[in-house]
């Protein structure tokens, strides 16, 4: 096992150094520079080679790149041109925490709802929860997020005035954004813990279960939902990184001071350290999550750990 | 097994927890005011508008002494307002955007800051002198003005925050706003001269020495402007580069001090006890938050959380009718830019008749309908002329609708080539500029024959096409950094390929004339005939639009003043009834 992690480990730096490489330079082709463009061109040439001599743009690409890799070896991030002042590592952690708490309380509540309905809708297979729980299941694929937001402002912020409209402050600001982010992964889990469970319930074992006398839960909880769990724990690692990393919509709707638009903007206005400081974030994110994922995997059915010994 | 089952049990749990919680609604941020309702009396308008001509502006010009009559002790109340963007930054010499210029304007103050009608008024300073060559001046600070720290003010923090704004460290790209001015700025900013060679000195705490190079009328209004402000020197070096970075890291000379600042949240802004007009400042808080999203920001402003919304071009037809609608315009100028070396385009009679096809009235008012206006000129509505009339009224309408000459400019102008030019208008891609290209490309179909092909790129990307010479004609906008012709009119005199490789003798002298012209009467006639021959002579240009926004604003607010130009949002003057 520790062998098998330390062998993942220097695979996620591997593939970081190549994602970063590949980022540095294809994001030096973007058009522009990273200050405003039309002071920028305004400017007597004597200024426009003072700025970019500040930020060290004046140097070869290579050089540049040398240079960054350095820098990013001890730790150093580097300053946002967007920001002016404010270190990558400050602007990057300043905004995690609203994305991270929506994030979570999106998957947590995407979960019990989801593994809920689903569980529930197998067990009562062709009955109306089960019919209901479909129709949610294609509307939370098939209706984006911003709409659900959108919704969920007028009504229940504005309409009813339960609950905040937008702005972040008290917890109460973070309940519809993540309502707002949960329904698709809602959607999801539901209808893969359905359809693996319907397969499993038909299992032989379960009548061994069935007939050795255990209670309804205790065939459900311990047999069935045990041994369908496995796709949703394949698809938790994404739809996990993706609600963290936030949304550009859903926060943007209800103003949530998170990472979300991060990305976009900094790709906008060319602002070349906080592209890498967040390509650097979510792919290391993405790989530990798919990592621990795997793990989880071992942990859920043994017999992914260990290879040849298939009694339980 | 029990593991899962136990987590499965934890979530429940969590989960009924998180719905246990009703939400505690917070109350309305804007909490009913106590300001009483009498009449207010504003500083007097008149006298600033003599200030400006005169030499000499002393104290009794202006009542200098707070006019308590009618506004209470005590401030109270709260505006909230938003912007769309992040507040970037909030130290003066790296800020480039509205948002950080609109706090800043807020909690600093220059030796002028703007009126209710847009008017310089003196601020800092009571007044100042201008030798006869026009070329010194020299300001009188007021007195007992301090920082909110409690430390006095003085001229010394004009030099160094003037001198920061002119050397190597600024980072804005504003640098020209005084190096084009101040008698060896840029000589400063090259490194050639010391700091004690340039043209600004501290005679003493209260006395301010400006040495300019050129006369300039307009300098007064520049001094309104954020870059202009003063900053302590010993505090501001004592922060090092973590000055500006939070509330509690700077010191304040304006109506407000900062208590929160979150260039993603926002700022919260407090009354400043210890500025010299306090008693005049009515409104005791205000937020500026950031929304993105433009129908959050009107489901906000209905739910009571915000003072003011801006309203997008969909929205107008709905409130135009409502009580609470207002709208107003800018001076910025949206315009063709045309590529005078480009094939088919260097032709004059091809340009005059593009510029003559475009119907602007339909494009102001039926299509973008968010109180931007027809544009008539290069030079926006409402920026200054002689004092009586605008610019804009005395050179008239020099973008007219003209269908007829169009086609006969158009015919002259194929005739002239040999054949009928390919065009492709260049443009960024955000939804604005899209509309108006594809409005224009249907003019261009209607009212000349011709098919226009649009190439839309980001904004970025379009600059780069232009400054390398790689584009026909490309719609571009320019915004007055002050109020005065000057501020467009010198655009096109370094012939680059993004003002469209433009060079005209005359023109390029006029504008050089008028720069070192000290007679203002002879000035203005040297500007207005540029703005001619740019338009209709040469008509390397051709104005659209002039960019204007329609908002909403809650009916007990009151002169909660937004600015055309420079620093928008005014919070000073804001009253609440």
């Amino acid at each position: 096992m520790g062998k098998y992690i330390l062998k993942r480990i220097l695979y996620l730096f591997i593939t970081l150094l190549i994602i970063i490489t590949a980022t540095f330079f294809l994001m030096k082709r973007l058009p522009g520079t990273p200050f405003d463009s039309e002071r920028f061109s305004q400017m007597p040439p004597q200024q426009q080679k003072q700025l970019l001599e500040k930020y060290g743009l004046d140097q070869p690409v290579s050089v540049q790149y040398l240079k960054y890799l350095n820098n990013l070896v001890h730790g150093d991030l580097g300053v946002s041109f967007f920001y002016t002042g404010r270190t990558v590592k400050d602007v990057i952690f300043g905004r995690i925490w609203p994305s991270v708490l929506i994030g979570l309380q999106a998957v947590l509540l995407g979960l019990a709802v989801g593994l809920t309905l689903g569980i529930i809708a197998a067990w009562k297979h062709n009955s109306g929860i089960d019919y209901f729980t479909m129709v949610l299941a294609v509307l939370g694929v098939s209706v984006p997020n911003f709409v659900v937001a959108a919704l969920l402002q007028y009504y229940v912020g504005l309409k009813w005035g339960i609950l905040p409209v937008a702005f972040w402050g008290t917890w109460a600001h973070s309940v519809l954004p993540s309502i707002a982010l949960s329904f698709g992964a809602t959607a999801m889990f539901a209808r893969f813990i359905r359809t693996e469970m319907l397969d499993v319930l038909e299992q032989d074992y379960i009548i061994t279960a069935r007939a050795k006398g255990l209670n309804q839960f205790q065939v459900l909880m311990a047999h069935a939902v045990r041994n369908s769990i496995i796709p949703v724990v394949t698809i938790l690692g994404p739809i996990v990184v993706n609600l963290l990393t936030g949304s550009l919509a859903v926060e943007s709707i209800f103003s949530v001071p998170g990472i979300g638009s991060l990305f976009v903007e900094s790709i906008k206005s060319n602002d070349y350290a906080t592209i890498m400081g967040l390509t650097i974030f979510y792919s290391a994110f993405y790989i530990l999550v798919v990592m621990i994922v795997d793990i989880l995997y071992s942990v859920i059915d043994p017999r992914i750990r260990i290879q040849g010994n298939k009694d339980e | 097994m029990k593991k899962l089952s136990l987590f499965i049990l934890i979530i429940s749990i969590v989960l009924i927890g998180l719905t246990g919680c009703s939400g505690s609604k917070e109350s309305t941020t804007t909490a009913p005011a106590t300001v009483s309702t009498e009449s207010v009396s504003e500083p007097t308008v008149e006298a600033t508008a003599e200030t400006e001509k005169e030499t000499v502006a002393t104290e009794e010009n202006v009542p200098t002494e707070p006019v308590t009559s009618g506004v209470p002790e005590t401030a109270s109340g709260t505006i909230t307002v938003y912007d769309t963007n992040e507040i970037r930054t909030l130290v003066q010499w790296a800020a480039s955007d509205t948002q950080s210029f609109t706090v800043l304007n807020n909690v600093f103050e220059g030796l002028y800051r703007l009126g209710i009608d847009h008017q310089p008024e003196p601020a800092l300073a009571t007044g100042y002198t201008v030798s006869d060559d026009k070329l010194t001046y020299t300001f009188t600070l007021r007195d007992g003005i301090q920082w909110s720290n409690g430390t006095p003010i003085t001229a010394k923090d004009f030099v160094f925050a003037w001198l920061k704004q002119m050397g190597p460290d600024a980072t804005n790209g504003y640098s020209f706003i005084m190096n084009d001015y101040i008698v060896n700025g840029t000589e400063y900013n090259e490194g050639k001269v010391k700091a004690e060679e340039v043209g600004v000195k501290a005679i003493d705490d209260k006395t301010l020495e400006v040495d300019l190079k050129t006369p300039t009328p307009y300098f007064i209004r520049l001094t309104t402007l954020s870059m202009y402000f003063p900053l302590n020197e010993e505090f501001v070096t004592s922060q090092g580069d973590q000055y500006g970075v939070k509330a509690e890291n700077m010191i304040y000379s304006g109506p407000y001090v900062i208590t929160s600042y979150d260039p993603v949240v926002g700022t919260t802004l407090e009354k400043n006890e210890k500025y010299w007009d306090a008693a005049n400042v009515a409104v005791k808080n205000v937020n500026i938050k950031i929304i993105k999203d433009q129908s959050a920001a009107l489901n906000a402003y209905k739910a009571g959380e915000l003072s003011k919304v801006l309203l997008s071009s969909t929205d107008v037809a709905v409130y135009k009718n409502d009580p609470e609608f207002h709208s107003q315009s800018e001076f910025r100028t949206t315009y063709l830019q045309f590529n005078t070396t480009a094939k088919g385009l260097d032709n004059v009679n091809i340009r005059k008749a593009l510029g003559y096809s475009i119907d602007r009235s339909i494009l102001a008012d039926t299509i973008l309908a968010d109180g931007s206006a027809a544009a008539e000129g290069l030079v926006s509505f409402g920026v200054a002329g002689d004092g009586t009339s605008t610019f804009r009224e005395l050179n008239g309408n020099l973008s007219p609708f003209d269908p007829e000459k169009a086609k006969e400019y158009w015919a002259k102008g194929v005739e002239e080539l040999g054949e009928a030019p390919q065009l492709t208008l260049l443009i960024a891609d955000d939804s604005v500029t899209k509309t108006v290209a594809t409005f224009v490309q249907s003019q261009f179909k209607d009212n000349l024959g011709i098919d226009v092909a649009i190439d839309s790129k980001t904004s970025k990307a379009r600059n780069e096409l232009m400054d390398n010479n790689n584009y026909q004609f490309a719609i571009t906008a320019w915004g007055a950094d002050y109020d005065d012709a000057m501020t467009y009119l010198d655009l096109w005199t370094n012939g680059t390929p993004y003002r469209g490789n433009y060079s005209n003798e005359t023109y390029n002298k006029l504008i050089a004339d008028a720069k070192k012209e000290t007679d203002e009467a002879k000035r203005l006639t040297m500007m207005l005939d540029a703005e001619k021959i740019l338009l209709d002579t040469d008509a390397v240009i051709s104005p659209l639009y002039y960019r204007g926004f329609a908002y909403l604003q809650k009916s007990n607010i009151e002169n909660l003043v937004t600015h055309p130009f420079g620093n928008p949002i005014e919070f000073k003057y804001a009253r609440i009834k």
